[in-house]
């Protein structure tokens, strides 16, 4: 049985080299797993009822099923509208950013160019998960 | 270094083409309307454009997306200081009339433009798994490949929506080899196309004339530290 994880969505082979990397890098205690598309998390969940993960982070531009497609799956399913939703996506366009809010996703970061700044979105998101209280139960 | 003046008054072309001409290696070309300045860009490549603010009729504000991509200065007798909010801002803004530090301004911002692309944020994050690096670099590789074969293709079909996402998919690559003027170009152009802008053929060049040099980078790193595609 997987331990606590991420879920995370990313179709793009480097960008999620890179999140994963700088994820163990910080000794995050959570796991992670990674599905290429929103069709793919959602069979994922499916699959894995007993284990579901703890945080989804998220793309939004995805083949198959993009990220908007995922969230409105998964916030109309009791089974996993509760897990907090994070998206992390080089858009910074202002409708992505209304539109998943709307999806009562917990927070929305924009890829940053500096790799300092882009660490310290991954601390943010650990230290997210330590102060939450779904951390702890 | 190749300048390209957006300038209707004679006096101030006069004046800008006499100090600019003092310095080595500037090729200036001066034209009177901004759709002369379109004309030019499409058919010849410059470094940096220095443009009056209003020039007849017309306000640069109103064509500044026609020249995305370009670096450029704006020189008049009351900079708007607004410009600086516009996708693409100007790297400075000149109180008429031209003059020596402000072409000294020129050359120095635009050689602090320059940057090489480098791989060390790829191995500082891959420490130790130095197949994950190799990984990452002909992943790289790949996709600079496909973006140089597709863009010209995209743009030439006028396939704006697939275009979008291919530009969209290689910003962040130019995070990993350092980029960073790259990845704010690319920023632009998605945004800019998603707008529907009017681009002008400059911009799509330097798409694929940016994709080149990450490439040339990358094949340049796999020679020299002997990589191999597993």
């Amino acid at each position: 049985m997987q331990k606590e994880y991420i879920l995370y969505l990313e179709d793009d082979q480097i960008d999620a080299i890179r999140f994963s990397s700088t994820l163990n890098n910080l000794e995050f205690k959570l796991g992670i797993v990674i599905k290429e598309n929103g069709e793919e998390g959602l069979n994922w969940l499916k699959e894995n009822p007993q284990n579901l993960p703890n945080i989804i982070v998220l793309d939004l531009n995805m083949p198959k099923m993009g990220g908007l497609e995922f969230l409105e799956e998964i916030k109309k399913n009791p089974l996993y509208n509760k897990i907090p939703v994070i998206i992390f996506t080089t858009s910074n366009n202002k409708v992505d950013i209304h539109s998943t809010f709307e999806h009562q996703i917990a927070g929305y970061m924009v890829k940053p160019f500096d790799h300092g700044d882009y660490k310290k979105m991954i601390e943010l998101i650990k230290d997210y998960w330590d102060a939450s209280a779904l951390g702890h139960i | 270094m190749k300048i390209l003046y957006i300038e209707d008054d004679v006096i101030d072309q006069k004046n800008c083409q006499i100090i600019l001409n003092q310095k080595e290696d500037i090729n200036l070309t001066v034209v009177d309307q901004f759709e002369k300045a379109f004309d030019f860009i499409s058919k010849e490549k410059i470094d940096v454009l220095i443009s009056d603010q209003r020039v007849g009729m017309d306000h640069f504000k109103d064509h500044w997306h026609q020249f995305l991509g370009i670096p450029y200065f704006i020189v008049s007798n009351s900079p708007d200081e607004n410009l600086n909010t516009l996708l693409q801002p100007p790297l400075q803004l000149f109180q008429k009339p031209f003059q020596v530090e402000h072409s000294d301004n020129i050359v120095k911002k635009m050689e602090s433009l320059k940057a090489e692309p480098n791989l060390s944020y790829a191995e500082n994050i891959t420490e130790g798994a130095p197949d994950l690096l190799t990984e990452m670099v002909f992943i790289l590789k790949s996709q600079f490949e496909e973006g140089i074969d597709k863009i010209p293709y995209l743009y030439e079909k006028k396939n704006t929506e697939e275009l979008i996402q291919v530009v969209h998919k290689l910003i962040s690559k130019f995070s990993v080899l350092s980029m960073s003027e790259s990845f704010s170009f690319f920023n632009r152009v998605e945004k800019c196309l998603r707008d529907q802008l009017t681009l002008n053929n400059f911009a799509y060049k330097r798409l694929v004339t940016d994709l080149q040099e990450g490439l040339n980078f990358i094949n340049f790193y796999i020679k020299q530290h002997e990589l191999h595609n597993s």
